[in-house]
């Protein structure tokens, strides 16, 4: 099987400013790689660096060591540690996604709307993308009275759901899953469970991070675990 | 022959092709742009003698409002320039739009005599050209960029007329798309924005900016002491005119949420000087830079 994801000796140092130029360790050393079509899981207590090495994949963080192989459709081999930021721009919209458990909206822009523009950005046309947001809306089970509102007053939950139906609306070459369940019911990670085997049949690459170990066994082909810094593979 | 084009209507299904030769381009290209007011002396002409947080040249008090500024803004995007009151954001923009003469530096435009002129150091009526073809600039304050004693149709009609529109019929169907399309009811149009609310004299005033379909609009301040529905309504406004016409747009704000909200990069400006730039969301989560920093740590 092709890589499509190699990271090699990956590193992320914070240096705070304001606090004597304190410095604080992200991660280090990091390195692993990713076949076309696999489902990578991070697993690690709190604060050992899993966000931060998604962070650094989809360059919301800038890497301060090391190099981020992926093999783009557009481009071929493109660094993500150190591509310039009018091609990530351009690789977010196509083919890399990511889903954090936060949702940020804009401010009048309705459930539907909110999905739909995920996929207008992909060049999809206006019609389809309605429809497309409407099944993903659906899938999530978000109330249809809803669709047409603005998700400012949405619950807790319906939030959490309105983000994933964003997020995995569409098929994206890579997606990076940022804790997505972490504070979701069960049936709503059976949802997700559903849609993450859909994408996966469609040939999409991921790399997740769960808290939640049974539901991470089921989705993932193989995973890593980071301890204090050094990441492992567990069989 | 000047090379002015109207900007194509985008037809979706595009964004999944690599960047063509035109996307790479620049449309507008900045370098070494530097603005001073005051004389100069010798010894702050040397820019690195200037003190590192200060623009104001200690022997002789002429101030860098802009020093040293480089970047480039594509086609379809949406640039942020945040930073503090006094930092040289307004004179920025200024200087591209010829309010005021540049020190030093250069700007080209991918589409006026091919990206090969330095704008800045073009004739008069050339500059005019490019305000009245290429720009468009909404001012913080609606005073500035409307005459208001005017109607609202007026003001759209003064600016098509000044980019070479002479047909009667034409000029007031635009005039009454534009407003219309700013959510400005028509039965108004024929009244002065004096008459109007603070909320709605800015969106006059960007329909105005976009009455000739520049393909870079410029946006100093335009949410500034706005109240926040009307706010949202002019942030809304912006996205809707960056996704319909792929219009190429530079927003200055001092507020992070507005600049968030609008813009893919994003450049942080302080004491005359670029600190740092990059993706939107990398410069809200990981800034690099002391001040930068101190700005993201002091957001609500």
């Amino acid at each position: 099987m092709d890589t499509l994801l190699r990271v090699d000796a990956l590193e992320k140092t914070f240096l705070m400013h304001q606090f004597d130029e304190k410095k604080i360790t992200g991660c280090r050393n990091i390195s692993f790689s990713v076949n076309e079509g696999e489902f990578l899981g991070i697993t690690g207590p709190s604060g050992s660096g899993k966000s931060t090495i998604i962070k650094c994949i989809y360059r919301t963080y800038l890497p301060t060591g090391g190099h981020i192989y992926y093999q783009s459709d557009l481009y071929g081999t493109v660094d993500l540690a150190s591509a310039m930021d009018r091609q990530m721009i351009k690789l977010r919209q196509t083919e890399i996604g990511y889903v954090s458990q936060f949702l940020s909206i804009m401010p009048r822009t309705t459930a539907l709307e909110f999905v739909a523009e995920s996929l207008l950005e992909m060049g999809e046309d206006e019609a389809a993308a309605r429809l497309r947001a409407e099944d993903m809306l659906a899938h999530f089970h978000l109330r249809e009275a809803l669709w047409n509102t603005y998700p400012k007053t949405f619950s807790g939950g319906e939030k959490l759901r309105l983000n994933l139906a964003r997020a995995m609306v569409r098929k994206t070459r890579l997606l990076l899953l940022d804790e997505p369940t972490a504070s979701l019911d069960q049936a709503s990670k059976e949802t997700v469970k559903e849609r993450i085997h859909e994408l996966k049949m469609a040939g999409t690459t991921m790399i997740g991070i769960f808290h939640d170990l049974d539901f991470m066994e089921s989705v993932v082909d193989r995973t890593y675990q980071l301890q204090s810094g050094i990441l492992k593979e567990v069989n | 022959m000047l090379g002015y084009r109207q900007l194509p209507k985008t037809t979706g299904n595009e964004a999944g092709r690599p960047m063509t030769h035109n996307e790479m381009r620049p449309l507008l290209s900045v370098r070494h742009l530097t603005k001073r007011f005051g004389k100069g002396c010798s010894f702050c002409r040397q820019p690195e003698n200037l003190p590192p947080l200060n623009n104001r040249c200690p022997r002789c008090g002429t101030v860098w409002a802009c020093n040293d500024l480089s970047f480039d803004l594509y086609e379809g995007e949406i640039l942020g320039i945040v930073g503090e009151s006094g930092s040289g954001k307004s004179s920025l923009v200024q200087c591209l739009y010829f309010d005021t003469s540049v020190t030093g530096g250069t700007a080209t435009l991918s589409n006026y005599q091919d990206g090969e002129t330095n704008i800045f150091l073009e004739s008069p009526q050339q500059k005019r050209y490019i305000r009245n073809h290429l720009m468009g600039m909404v001012y913080q304050n609606p005073w500035t960029g409307l005459k208001m004693n005017f109607s609202s149709g007026g003001n759209i009609a003064e600016k098509l007329i000044a980019a070479g529109h002479f047909n009667v019929h034409h000029i007031q169907k635009r005039a009454a798309d534009l407003l219309d399309h700013v959510e400005i009811p028509l039965s108004r149009m024929n009244e002065a924005p004096r008459n109007f609310s603070g909320g709605m004299q800015q969106r006059v005033q960007i329909s105005k900016a976009l009455a000739n379909r520049p393909p870079i609009l410029l946006l100093d301040e335009v949410t500034t002491g706005l109240d926040l529905s009307v706010q949202a309504r002019v942030l809304d406004l912006i996205r809707r005119i960056q996704h319909e016409s792929r219009t190429a747009m530079i927003v200055v704000s001092h507020d992070l949420g507005v600049i968030r909200m609008l813009c893919d990069r994003t450049m942080v400006m302080k004491q005359g000087r670029c600190i740092e730039a990059g993706l939107t969301d990398q410069i809200l989560e990981d800034p690099h830079h002391a001040y930068t920093q101190l700005l993201v740590h002091s957001l609500l």
